[in-house]
């Protein structure tokens, strides 16, 4: 039941991450470092709401406008790569790196490199549930991603923009010349990105002190996600995030949890190996 | 003043080599490398283990190094190179993130966090400013070779070799060119390269720990790599006014934590800005 219920919350902060990373990759074709400002950086913006005496529900409000407008914002800095052009990939992961280091020296220069407690949002900190506890910043992240994926399952049956988004991140160009804003539904996505990756940071720091340094393996395992998710699949993304996220429960079981990042490393080499040298072949 | 002044350009010296290294991987395999710091930290590991835990003369711990971050970078080549650029280019983070929890967790081995101090220099029993000097020596002799080797090369059959290799390695392949070799090759090249910087480094500092080659100074010289292209000396350029910018905004009156971060914000936005002015001067997006 323990392992369940680990399972079941890695999972979901995995799938908020993985999407995140997922819908800038599919649509803008490169990996965004530029989430990382919006998974660190979205509890600062909580806590200093709360320090200018608002509400911490103002500051998740305040944390998750901000994030989807800087979201929106970095499609106009750095282009969508066109599709059939990968080596952007890199001089474009490279840009939004540069971006997030920007991001993270100015939370450097406001909020120092001191870990700071987040307000509490939750007033008992652990749920016993059959002799197994899972905390509440756990739980938060269950209840988000679900509502997630209820919002996705929602679009992706009923709404054009689902379909917008589909024809955008296949062909950008193409998409154009049928009259689609493709550069609004692009902004759109990375705003939606943004504040998912801001979700998976605010529903973190309820758990653990809040710094400027970024958990790594995190947006590794996001981006393991997005790479065994190919093509637009929303199925195939649920299934990746869930067997990533019980995977990682799994490893830090068995492996200890400080062997994390080798964990997820090695998951990240193994799907690109795997996408190179298995999946080319049965195709 | 001068001991801090000596630090700077021991600082400088190590990144460009670093940033060598990630060029050569970049123009021969067109993979941009985000695992430099971990081969220069197998480097500087295997250099600080033979020489403390083992007792080995310095000098040879410091080749000894150099040959494990060469090793592990013709490995992990041959790998590498069978897959496509862009996959391959991530999987070097992963690499690098996975070794820098090696460092960090194999405790019993590298001492974890605490990290390994007592390192010997290459002379035995000198100060601090002779091992600024002894590093400065060795690592402003190579990066002097490999300005002077890249600028006598230009031009010539081997400058055109290179650039087959990242613009057509489908025809060079053809023509029977092994370009797998010689892409695997290049690697233990470069990691030498690297292994070479993060040894001396070692050696200079008497100390290291996983920080020092954490996953962020593999995407800072990778971002230098990616703006210099494929010239040293504008590497050169970038990497030692990316090291001399805080201390001349020290020189201003800014406080070394306002000048760390403002270090910081500068760079990551020239980055932006380079990779987005670099992509839209064209109407047609040429990598090249």
């Amino acid at each position: 039941m323990q392992f369940l219920l680990n399972a079941a919350a890695s999972s979901a902060l995995v799938s908020l991450i993985g999407f995140a990373i997922w819908i800038v990759y599919r649509s803008r074709g490169y990996y965004d470092f530029g989430l990382l400002l919006a998974l660190v950086g979205s509890p600062f913006l909580v806590l200093a709401v709360v320090r200018a005496g608002g509400s911490s529900f103002l500051g998740i409000l305040v944390a998750l406008a901000v994030c989807a407008m800087i979201g929106a914002t970095t499609t106009f800095i750095l282009p969508a790569a066109p599709q059939d052009r990968k080596p952007l990939l890199v001089r474009l992961t490279v840009g939004s790196y540069g971006l997030w280091l920007a991001g993270q020296g100015l939370l450097f220069a406001v909020f120092g490199d001191q870990p700071l407690s987040f307000p509490q949002l939750a007033n008992a900190p652990f749920f016993n549930i059959r002799q197994s506890s899972i905390s509440s910043g756990e739980l938060m992240q269950l209840a988000m991603a679900l509502l997630m994926w209820l919002i996705l399952a929602s679009l992706s049956r009923r709404s054009t923009y689902w379909i917008a988004w589909k024809a955008t991140a296949t062909n950008n160009w193409s998409a154009l010349y049928y009259g689609i804003p493709a550069q609004r539904i692009i902004a759109c996505g990375a705003g939606a990105a943004y504040v998912c990756a801001a979700v998976a940071g605010i529903t973190q720091a309820v758990s653990i002190d809040v710094t400027p340094y970024p958990a790594f393996s995190l947006f590794l395992n996001g981006a393991v996600v997005a790479l065994i998710a190919e093509g637009l699949s929303l199925f195939k993304l649920f299934f990746a995030s869930v067997a990533i996220g019980s995977a990682v429960t799994l490893a830090i079981i068995t492996v200890g949890a400080v062997w994390q990042e080798v964990f997820s490393a090695l998951a990240l080499f193994a799907a690109l190996a795997w996408l190179t040298f298995v999946s080319r072949k049965i195709r | 003043m001068i001991g801090y002044g000596l630090y700077l350009a021991t600082l400088a010296l190590s990144l460009v080599i670093y940033v060598f290294a990630a060029q050569i991987i970049a123009r021969m395999s067109q993979v941009w490398p985000f695992c430099m710091p971990a081969l220069g930290g197998i480097a500087a590991y295997t250099t600080a283990i033979s020489s403390t835990t083992f007792q080995l003369n310095p000098a040879l711990s410091l080749i000894l190094g150099i040959l494990a971050a060469s090793l592990v970078g013709a490995v992990s080549g041959i790998l590498l190179s069978r897959m496509s650029p862009d996959r391959a280019s991530i999987a070097t983070l992963a690499i690098q993130i996975g070794w820098t929890a090696v460092f960090l967790n194999w405790s019993t081995v590298t001492r974890g966090a605490l990290g390994i101090s007592g390192i010997p220099g290459l002379i035995e029993q000198s100060t601090t400013s002779q091992r600024a000097m002894c590093s400065i020596a060795i690592l402003g002799l190579v990066t002097v070779l490999w300005l002077v080797a890249r600028i006598r090369v230009s031009g010539t059959i081997l400058a055109s070799l290179e650039a087959a290799h990242f613009e057509s390695p489908a025809f060079l392949s053809g023509a029977g060119w092994p370009v797998e070799n010689s892409r695997a090759l290049s690697w233990a090249a470069a990691s030498a390269l690297a292994g070479l910087s993060g040894g001396v480094w070692a050696q200079f500092v008497s100390f290291i720990d996983p920080a020092t080659f954490g996953a962020s100074g593999a995407l800072l010289i990778v971002c230098i790599a990616l703006l210099s292209g494929r010239s040293a000396l504008l590497a050169t350029g970038i990497t030692v006014g990316f090291v001399a910018f805080p201390e001349s905004l020290r020189r201003l009156g800014v406080s070394s934590a306002s000048g760390a971060a403002a270090q910081q914000i500068a760079f990551g936005l020239f980055v932006a800005c380079a990779v987005a002015w670099s992509i839209n001067r064209s109407a047609i997006y040429d990598d090249r």
